[in-house]
């Protein structure tokens, strides 16, 4: 489960991604879902629905082939 | 530091030594400090020098795996501010010809050595000619332009390498050097001049952060490590560099540019030598080894009465065509002694209105000059 | 909501010529976490390519000098590169078939002369540019453009190749396995002599669809199977691996680089 002192954002930017599917895929917390929504290179692209299972293991930044994965760790106070 | 001292003992010194080393010494004088290069007969006394004499300069001699890597360590020295030469022959000068067209393509300045011998293919290896004169200008695939040089003597081996260097450098093209088997295994005498006097031409580099290959003729170079991140390739590419292989526009307007450059510069490229051509009925052509029997049968023929000229080709590409289109339109045969099946000869005809006879000599053995002398003589006869 | 890390790239380029799920972008994307997290400038970095799908990662995709060659001899250009500019970080990037095919003479030489350069050389199985055709990694008996009754030949072992020429450094990856690979990437270019990485890579358009693998995650959960440990390895894989991929350092050690010894010789004529 999510870890309480660190908030994570997910950003997927929506010029770069190609809808390849791998950042879904391969997230062993499922925190990806193929979205409908259709960019403009005409790709569906994902949607991070499931943030809070996160664990921050970063695959996905680091796999996507576009870059377009990017990972925030927010402190927040608890 | 190490170079200036170094040349400086060489200075006004005489050595009683080959072409080849000659052409080697040459590239001290001129600045090169990277050579690449891999044993060819007889090329190899090049890098033997070179790989001796070059580090006293504070320069580097590498012997790579074959001469495909040698171009390619050449063209990539340059980039990292190495002034740079290798040197082969005519089986090796065919493997370098596709690095060669990157050269043109990058503008890419850098001197080949071809110290050409008796072709095709292994022909005969030891034996000079003069059969890589096309290969020179057309080797490469693709639409380009070729500088070529091609010196007589051991001393002009020396002199003329320092030139190539300096055309090379001036105007961002890959030189070739075409020595042959005979002057550049023939032991001459070479006076080392004063470093001081000798004039070396350096690449026009770039401070300020420009399009690299801007819309000019010749534009300035950018090093690798400038702070500018530039991008180079042998695609076709834009002014700044970047790939462009999809508008028809910027290949047009590049290769006419890269083109022009040299092509459009001919007056100041090209250099020949001209002998009693005030009058004459016929002319003499040729260049390099061949050159030297070919002025001696000139004397004879003229102590016989006959009004020869004879022009000598330094510069062998781009084409001494403006000379020849200039000549006595009376003009009755050109002759072109020359070491292959006539390949200077295909191109004075295409200048000259009247017959243009090839004096071709192959097998390894330089023209003698009753050869030359006899078969003027009996075509003049006819 | 863009990623930092693109400040890195020449973004007019972008987005890339990849495929949907190529691995080339993976790779290019752990090159820059690589750099950023090593603080290396870019600016000290001379990238040098050849011609191919994965050539495009440094041209023109990465910011920093970059010299993009004739089709296989990146290793030599960047040889000329190295001894002119050796403080810089030469980096090779290109293929398989680039690399491998017509370039191997140039790449095992390389790793002879130990000279410090970083060599990436990323594994696609296929000529993946030209549209599919056969290289020297092709598993045996695989159909490709070139090869439609199948391969009759048996793929190189290029990491083996490369160690036993002497490397300083040799590691083989996935892009499945990017956090090995990110640790292995810098490893190669802490190493001062030559640092080889081989990263197997999945190209689904070119390769994985004539395998069954029709989508960059089939290949990529492929690797993932595929893969051993070679610590693990028993011997007769480390023989033979069949299909097994050996992931892991293969090689480690410290010898005199190529640049340092040129030097030398020059040290004995320099004016003090």
């Amino acid at each position: 489960m999510a870890k309480q002192n660190k908030k994570i954002e997910i950003l997927i930017d929506e010029s770069l991604c190609k809808g390849c599917d791998i950042c879904i895929e391969l997230c062993k917390e499922s925190v990806f879902i193929k979205s409908d929504k259709i960019n403009t290179l005409g790709y569906y692209i994902p949607i991070p629905v499931n943030i809070l299972n996160c664990t921050g293991c970063i695959i996905c930044e680091l796999i996507c082939p576009e870059m377009a994965v990017v990972l925030k760790k927010i402190e927040t106070e608890n | 530091m190490e170079r200036q001292k170094y040349l400086n003992s060489l200075k006004n010194q005489t050595r009683f030594i080959q072409g080849d080393e000659a052409a080697a010494y040459g590239a001290l004088y001129a600045g090169c400090n990277f050579f690449a290069g891999y044993p060819i007969t007889p090329a190899s006394e090049v890098a033997e020098l070179i790989s001796r004499e070059l580090p006293k300069c504070g320069g580097y001699y590498i012997q790579m795996e074959d001469e495909i890597a040698s171009i390619g360590a050449v063209i990539g020295s340059v980039w990292a501010g190495g002034k740079s030469m290798t040197a082969t022959s005519g089986p090796g000068f065919s493997l370098m010809q596709e690095n060669i067209g990157y050269a043109c393509m990058t503008e890419t300045p850098c001197v080949i050595v071809n110290v050409q011998r008796s072709g095709p293919s292994t022909g005969q290896a030891t034996k000079g000619a003069q059969g890589d004169v096309m290969q020179a200008r057309w080797g490469t695939h693709g639409d380009h332009e070729m500088i070529a040089l091609s010196p007589w003597s051991v001393q002009e081996s020396f002199d003329l390498i320092i030139e190539a260097f300096n055309l090379s450098e001036k105007y961002r093209h890959p030189v070739i050097f075409l020595l042959d088997g005979e002057v550049g295994h023939n032991r001459e005498k070479l006076l080392f001049p004063d470093p001081d006097s000798v004039e070396i031409v350096n690449r026009n580099l770039s401070d300020e952060k420009v399009d690299v290959f801007v819309g000019e003729r010749i534009p300035p170079m950018i090093e690798f490590g400038s702070g500018h991140k530039i991008h180079v390739t042998g695609s076709t590419h834009k002014n700044n560099g970047m790939r462009d292989v999809e508008t028809m526009n910027t290949h047009d307007v590049l290769i006419r540019r890269l083109d022009d450059k040299i092509s459009g510069n001919r007056q100041d490229i090209v250099k020949y030598e001209e002998y009693f051509t005030d009058d004459m009925d016929y002319l003499a052509v040729s260049f390099g080894a061949s050159a030297r029997p070919t002025l001696g049968a000139v004397h004879k023929l003229r102590e016989q009465g006959i009004k020869i000229g004879f022009i000598r080709l330094i510069t062998i590409w781009p084409f001494a065509q403006d000379v020849f289109k200039r000549l006595n339109p009376n003009l009755k045969k050109v002759f072109v002694p020359e070491m292959n099946l006539g390949q200077i000869s295909r191109e004075v005809e295409r200048f000259v209105h009247c017959d243009v006879i090839p004096v071709s000599k192959i097998g390894g053995v330089a023209h003698s000059i009753s050869e030359i002398y006899e078969q003027i003589e009996n075509h003049i006869k006819l | 909501m863009q990623n930092e890390l693109l400040k890195y790239l020449r973004k007019e380029t972008l987005p890339t010529a990849f495929c949907a799920g190529c691995g080339c972008g993976t790779i290019l994307n752990v090159f820059c976490h690589v750099i950023d997290e090593m603080n290396i400038d870019p600016n000290d970095i001379i990238t040098v390519t050849g011609i191919g799908c994965s050539s495009w990662i440094p041209s023109p995709y990465f910011s920093a000098d970059t010299l993009h060659t004739t089709h296989g001899r990146a290793i030599a250009f960047a040889t000329g590169v190295k001894v002119m500019k050796p403080d810089k970080h030469i980096i090779v990037i290109a293929g398989d078939g680039d690399l491998s095919g017509i370039g191997g003479n140039h790449l095992i030489h390389a790793a002879r002369r130990n000279i410090g350069l970083t060599v990436f050389l990323v594994n696609n199985y296929i000529y993946g540019m030209t549209g599919g055709q056969v290289s020297p990694t092709t598993p045996s008996s695989v159909k490709t453009a070139t090869t439609p009754y199948g391969n009759i030949e048996t793929p190189f072992r290029i990491s083996e190749l490369v160690s036993a020429a002497g490397a300083a450094y040799v590691a083989r990856w996935t892009t499945y396995h990017i956090f090995h690979l990110r640790k292995a990437m810098k490893e190669a270019i802490n190493t001062k002599g030559f640092s080889f990485v081989e990263i197997c890579s999945q190209c689904p358009t070119s390769y994985g669809k004539r395998v069954g693998q029709r989508d960059g995650i089939d290949q990529l959960k492929d690797f993932r199977n595929k893969s051993v440990n070679i610590r693990n390895a028993t011997d007769e894989q480390k023989f033979d691996p069949g299909n097994a991929i050996l992931v892991g350092k293969l090689a480690e050690r410290s010898r005199p680089e190529f640049v340092d010894s040129l030097i030398k010789i020059n040290e004995q004529f320099e004016i003090n």
